[in-house]
């Protein structure tokens, strides 16, 4: 490990990220080094029966061209997976690439044997073949178009000859530099545009555009074939190449003395390309003969010591992968697409906060299931199922040997690097930082007397701890723990000690702050302690973090347990959609857009893990986590069969599910509610229902109808004979009749049936007293003096309009108060549907037979009368018949009033509601300036103490 | 049959993390991981006039219209805050409550039943829920401290008053489900069920009494969903719906019917029909989407709910 780059650990979090003194503490304080591994493809794309094994994304990032032995074709990756513009050809396609400028962004340059090919794609309706460019003589090995320059392209082929192209010219290259060896791999420069680089075998030469007879530069760089080569972004100098011997080199063009920077794999390196963010590098190994080890991995150059993330997905090797331009978004992560020998494409993208920060910040490990479910191959399901199958076996398999391999003899090595430039933390820092979950309680922090004590409270024990930092720790000196204050018996205090004191040595030996450490290692075999007995509950993904737990050896493989098992409590999932209930049959159905799979957020939680029991202290989201055990789940074959490539866009989806409801809209706003004549009520209501094709209803109401009329001769119509009614509410059946009726309708929730039934058979005493209630009342009449006003009677004249409420309705109990109760339930909840569905006419008259109401709002039952100013005859809907005019005139405006008006009670002055509302806004006086205080007059009138806003 | 009332394409970036329909179903909003609310009108979804709120910092969470009595918009969010809104007399939103005493992500809102007054809940990641009550043009705030050890996920009302107390439902990461009856601005826990084995994801109270007097449903992160009755809120019965199947996501009750709708991974929407105590009854066979995403072609969009009669 000869990297001697210095790395500035960068923290930063990006846009939308809320930083966190949590988080951030726990950044620095996890100092462990390993390589993250998760799967974060968001799109996987399934190609069969093209056998590619060449593949190119173009400018706009959204169309492929594959090429396979003697083939090629071009996807548009978010439409379909099918081959578009098939198309055959002679020779083996070498190279292909897509003209990476917007310019020429239509423009793909082909290699076949000898001649270099200029596909262009018409307005993505055709691939049209526009230039042939034949000057090689033998065999094209690589070509690559200019970063910037839209019209320059080179070539590299068997015949030695490196070729730069302007395509405008088609005839001869533009310029031909001559080597001995052919040029394997050529690539252009992106900042500087004169320079190019070929690897000739294990040599690189750079050349000079402007001096093109000699390379300017000479490198021995590998003893074997160079795979691959690329320049920095960053830096114009610099490239790598990665080769057959095992090693990736970096080069300073420069500076060719210096010593080279390797980078040491275990298997050949197949690819190597610098990541167009921050100063890192994405290589494909080349897995070691039949095994399946397909990973990509991202490096970090600074701290070349351990990759930065692992990309696991593809279940075979990677043949080719580039990275995608965001030409659209700026902000959006970088992404980049892979092909692979199992014939998918995968999509991944850079989670922003792993471009800012390649530090050697754990990650975790996403569940790799998830590359499954989104597999979604469009073929025959029933493979579908076997192929998922495989597939977790294949990425199972191929986890445990990086774990074995790779990765661990990567952190074992940045261990014995790094330990000397370890910064020891004081405790200062080491207090500040420390970020301790809900089962921990710091009582005193004193860096200065070097003390902490803490309270742990688990399982409703709780124990305190005492520690004591010699001045030498944490350099190999482990704090003293005391146990001061437990509720834990002795055996367990001891075992509680020596928990603490094992996981301080751990750190202490290699260095490290403990104190985090050590506590949630407490609470881990706490909890553990108690897990034991009720192991069994918990699923297998437990008992597997378990076990491993108390198997894994080091603390790295504890540390990736741990990471791993919070699972995805910091991802937001891909949720495919989401339904909720709304309103009145309304069911608001949403998707989300699939081209962001996975939405991460380096969120608040991430750090503060319980990791016992499987849970974060922390987390964000209660709906969007996809369930582990999901893909293989046999009812989700459907899910396999739809085309994902369609959602690329968010939808909302209303949907009227009205009908699913026993409630219906029509109904309601024709069910009669006269309780005058129950039976007659009734027998309408069946007949209404009977136009809703209700059947139930119908017959539901037809048994009410006939059950309030047992003993009387249906021909007859019923009169109010006290002696029926009586005779009828007293049959022993009738009454049970109703009530399990209305138990019935209200259990299953068609509370409009249930409702009215208890309206119809159960009306409320107090309009019956009002009936009862004969006794003349003072009757207020106000005549304004202007000639049009209302004027009001208040008190019970009678009028058609008033209930008129016998004796012969009223059939249920009253005595039963509690069955009084839920009734009034029911019609509140009726009332409600009402209310929302907009029928306040309806609302209103059910309310009038709420049995609560009479207690609540005073025993006052007003009836207006409006009557004509001229004729003194009452008028209904403010308009006199007799008279043809208008009663009121609204004082404002002065024009007549026709819709929502409000009248002072007192002085009689009014008009249009909104008006009244505006002026009373801000006015107290009558608008007509009379004198009167129409509101408070009005309210005192009407005996209301004050504005209320409560109801019920 | 069921209808599509409409369907239509949202602008938002990221994906859609929860919508609301308000009380009149004429204005939808939807909340993304990008951070913003989009209103617009559900008979016209002309996305391009669509309202855009863009207070929050980071993905909301959830977002919500309170009873048009109060009119508000109440919304929640990655930046530990809660946001409610009101629109002035020009129609535009505005901030009237903001609460950042929370100390981690807001997880879930509701609004508690209309009749007890503008009262909204938030549960937190910080494990508290926070209620929030509007007296006098004031919001005043009273907080259940630990109420979930590790975070509340998810939080719902019932519409039921119990003693005339209201009563929460809560679920979190300690895989346990509380039922909480507020008195005077203190509330207790009533009920505490036993550990669930997986942290709840989602609760949905029934908003009317059915076979039970209170009936809730709650999804856990391992898939299982199960509606609970009870009578009294004190002894509670559970009944796992569809236990075949581990991937359900979220659980919604419908305003009245007692109909459940459980969303599952994968483009699947079960619904759920109570028809005796013990029994639920599927009400159709999965929901799938196959070509319906394409919204050009809302005739097969339609078709979603067409197995359903």
């Amino acid at each position: 490990m000869q990297i001697t780059l210095i790395w500035k650990i960068r923290i930063k979090f990006v846009n939308y990220l809320i930083p966190s003194k949590a988080v951030y503490n726990d950044f620095v304080v996890d100092n462990t080094k390993m390589a993250t591994r998760w799967s974060s493809d968001y799109n996987a794309i399934e190609i069969r029966d093209f056998d590619a094994h060449k593949m190119a994304i173009d400018y706009t990032g959204s169309i492929v061209l594959l090429a396979g032995r003697k083939k090629y074709g071009i996807v548009e990756i978010y439409k379909s997976s099918n081959i578009l513009y098939p198309r055959s050809c002679k020779y083996e396609i070498k190279a292909l690439e897509w003209n990476p400028t917007y310019h020429n962004q239509h423009l793909c340059a082909l290699a076949q044997s000898t001649q270099l090919q200029l596909l262009s794609l018409k307005n993505n309706v055709n691939l049209a073949t526009s230039v042939r460019l034949n000057t090689h003589t033998r065999a094209i090995l690589d070509i690559n178009w200019h970063g910037s320059d839209p019209n320059t392209l080179a070539s590299s082929s068997m015949d030695s000859f490196v070729n730069i192209w302007d395509i405008r010219d088609n005839t001869r290259p533009a310029l031909s530099l001559s080597a001995i060896i052919p040029a394997s791999r050529v690539r252009w420069n992106h900042l500087t545009k004169h320079l190019i680089a070929t690897a000739h075998g294990g040599e690189v030469k750079i050349w000079d555009q402007r001096k093109a007879k000699n390379p300017i530069h000479y490198i021995t760089a590998h003893l074997s074939n160079i795979h691959c080569l690329d320049w920095s972004y960053t830096n114009e100098n610099q490239l790598v190449t990665c080769s057959q011997d095992c090693t990736v080199k970096f080069f300073e063009i420069n500076d060719l003395k210096k010593t080279e920077n390797v980078l040491n794999t275990i298997t050949p390196v197949w690819r190597a390309k610098y990541t167009p963010f921050g100063d890192g590098i994405l290589i494909v190994l080349v897995p070691p003969e039949k095994r399946v080890d397909n990973n990509l991995i991202l490096w970090n150059l600074s701290s070349i010591n351990s990759p930065v993330h692992t990309f696991v997905g593809h279940s075979d090797m990677i043949l080719e992968f580039q990275w995608m331009k965001n030409n659209e978004d700026k902000t959006s992560e970088y992404e980049f697409i892979t092909w692979s020998k199992d014939q998918t494409m995968r999509l991944w993208h850079i989670v922003s906060f792993l471009q800012e920060m390649p530090m050697d910040y754990i990650e975790k490990q996403n569940d790799d299931n998830l590359d499954i479910d989104q597999n979604a191959p469009t073929s025959d399901t029933s493979n579908v199922s076997n192929d998922a199958l495989n597939d977790i076996d294949n990425v199972n398999f191929e986890n445990e040997g990086q774990d074995g391999s790779f990765c661990m003899s990567a952190s074992e090595d940045s261990y014995n690097t790094e330990d000397s430039e370890e910064p020891i933390v004081n405790l200062h820092q080491e207090f500040l930082s420390l970020n301790v979950g809900s089962e921990i309680f710091i009582e005193q922090k004193d860096p200065d007397r070097r003390i902490l004590i803490a309270l742990v409270k688990v399982n409703n024990n709780s124990i305190t701890i005492h520690m004591t930092f010699p001045l030498d720790y944490p350099v190999n000196v482990e704090p003293q723990f005391q146990i001061t204050k437990s509720t834990y018996d002795a055996s367990m205090k001891n075992k509680i000690h020596k928990v603490l004191y094992d996981s301080a040595i751990k750190q202490v030996s290699k260095n490290l702050t403990c104190v985090q450490f050590c506590l949630r290692e407490l609470v881990v075999s706490l909890r553990k302690s108690r897990i034991s007995f009720s192991e069994s509950q918990f699923s297998e993904d437990d008992k597997k973090t378990y076990s491993m737990y108390s198997q894994s050896p080091s603390h790295y493989d504890r540390t990736s347990t741990y990471i791993s098992s919070q699972d995805s409590y910091n991802i937001l999932q891909h949720k495919t959609m989401g339904l909720k209930f709304c309103n009145n049959g309304a069911l608001l159905w949403f998707n989300s857009p699939p081209k962001r799979k996975t939405d991460f957020f380096p969120s608040i939680s991430l750090q503060k893990i319980d990791s016992a029991n499987h849970t974060p202290l922390q987390k964000l989201q209660p709906y969007w986590f996809s369930n582990r055990n999901s893909p293989t789940d046999g009812s989700s074959r459907s899910s396999k069969s739809y085309r994902k490539d369609k959602l690329d866009k968010p939808i909302v989806s209303i949907y009227d599910v009205s009908s699913l409801f026993p409630i219906n809209k029509d109904l309601a706003s024709k069910y009669e509610l006269d309780i005058s004549n129950v039976f007659s009520t009734c027998l309408k209501n069946a007949w209404i229902t009977n136009g809703f094709k209700r059947k139930d209803l119908v017959q539901t109401w037809t048994l009410a109808a006939y059950a309030c009329n047992t003993k009387c001769n249906v021909k007859k119509k019923v009169t109010s004979s006290i002696d029926q009614i009586n005779s009828w509410r007293n049959h022993p059946f009738t009454i049970h009749l109703i009530d399990s009726l209305i138990s019935h309708y209200a259990n299953h929730s068609d509370f409009q049936t249930a409702a009215l039934l208890c309206c119809v058979f159960n009306p409320n005493p107090a309009l019956k007293n009002i009936e009862q209630d004969r006794t003349p009342t003072p009757v207020y009449t106000r005549s304004n003096s202007l000639s049009e006003g209302f004027t009001f009677s208040r008190g019970q004249e009678e009028s058609t309009e008033c209930y008129e409420i016998s004796d012969k309705g009223l059939l249920l109990e009253d005595s039963d108060s509690q069955k009084n109760m839920l009734y009034d339930v029911y019609k509140k909840i009726y009332m409600d549907v009402l209310d929302n569905l907009g029928l306040l006419d309806q609302q209103t008259s059910v309310k009038k037979f709420l049995k609560q109401q009479t207690q609540k709002s005073s025993v006052f039952f007003y009836k207006f009368i409006v009557e004509c100013l001229k004729c003194n005859d009452s008028v209904k809907d403010g308009y006199c018949v007799q008279c043809q005019r208008f009663s009121l005139k609204c004082t404002l405006c002065n024009s007549t009033v026709r819709g929502a008006a409000h009248v002072c009670l007192k002085c009689g002055h009014g008009g249009h509601a909104n008006h009244l509302i505006q002026w009373f806004s801000k006015e107290s006086l009558c608008a007509v300036n009379c004198g009167c205080y129409c509101l408070f007059e009005t309210m005192s009138i009407l005996h209301i103490k004050r504005y209320d806003s409560k109801e019920d | 049959m069921l209808s599509t009332i409409s369907s239509f394409e949202t602008r938002n970036k990221r994906q859609i993390l929860s919508s609301d329909i308000d009380y009149y179903n004429k204005y939808v909003c939807t909340s993304s991981a990008d951070g913003i609310i989009h209103i617009f009108e559900s008979d016209k979804p002309d996305m391009y006039s669509a309202i855009q709120l863009q207070e929050h910092v980071g993905p909301v969470w959830q977002v919500m219209f309170s009873h048009p009595k109060f009119g508000f918009l109440a919304s929640c969010g990655s930046d530990c805050k809660l946001i409610v809104r009101k629109t002035n007399d020009d129609g535009e939103w505005k901030i009237v409550y903001q609460y950042d005493g929370h100390k981690s992500s807001t997880t879930s809102i509701d609004w508690a039943p209309y009749k007890s007054g503008a009262i909204i809940a938030c549960s937190s990641a910080d494990g508290t829920i926070s209620i929030h009550t509007l007296n006098n043009n004031e919001w005043s705030v009273s907080k259940i401290p630990n109420a979930h050890i590790n975070g509340v996920n998810c939080i719902n009302w019932s519409n039921q008053l119990l003693n005339n107390h209201l009563l929460l439902v809560s679920g979190g990461n300690d895989n346990k489900i509380k039922i909480w009856e507020g008195q005077l601005g203190i509330w207790n826990a009533m009920y505490e069920s036993d550990n669930q084995l997986a942290t709840i994801k989602d609760i949905s109270w029934n908003p009317t009494p059915g076979l039970y007097k209170h009936i809730f449903a709650s999804c856990a992160s391992n898939g299982r969903v199960f509606v609970w009755g009870s009578d009294d809120c004190c002894d509670w019965v559970q009944i796992e719906i569809d236990p075949e199947n581990k991937q359900k996501q979220k659980v919604s009750f419908s305003r009245f019917g007692t109909v459940l709708s459980v969303t599952m991974n994968s483009y699947a929407v079960k619904l759920w029909k109570q028809i005796d105590k013990q029994t639920w009854m599927c009400m159709e066979r999965n929901i799938t989407n196959r070509k319906t995403l394409d919204c050009q072609d809302k005739s097969v969009n339609q078709d979603i709910f067409a197995a359903i009669a």
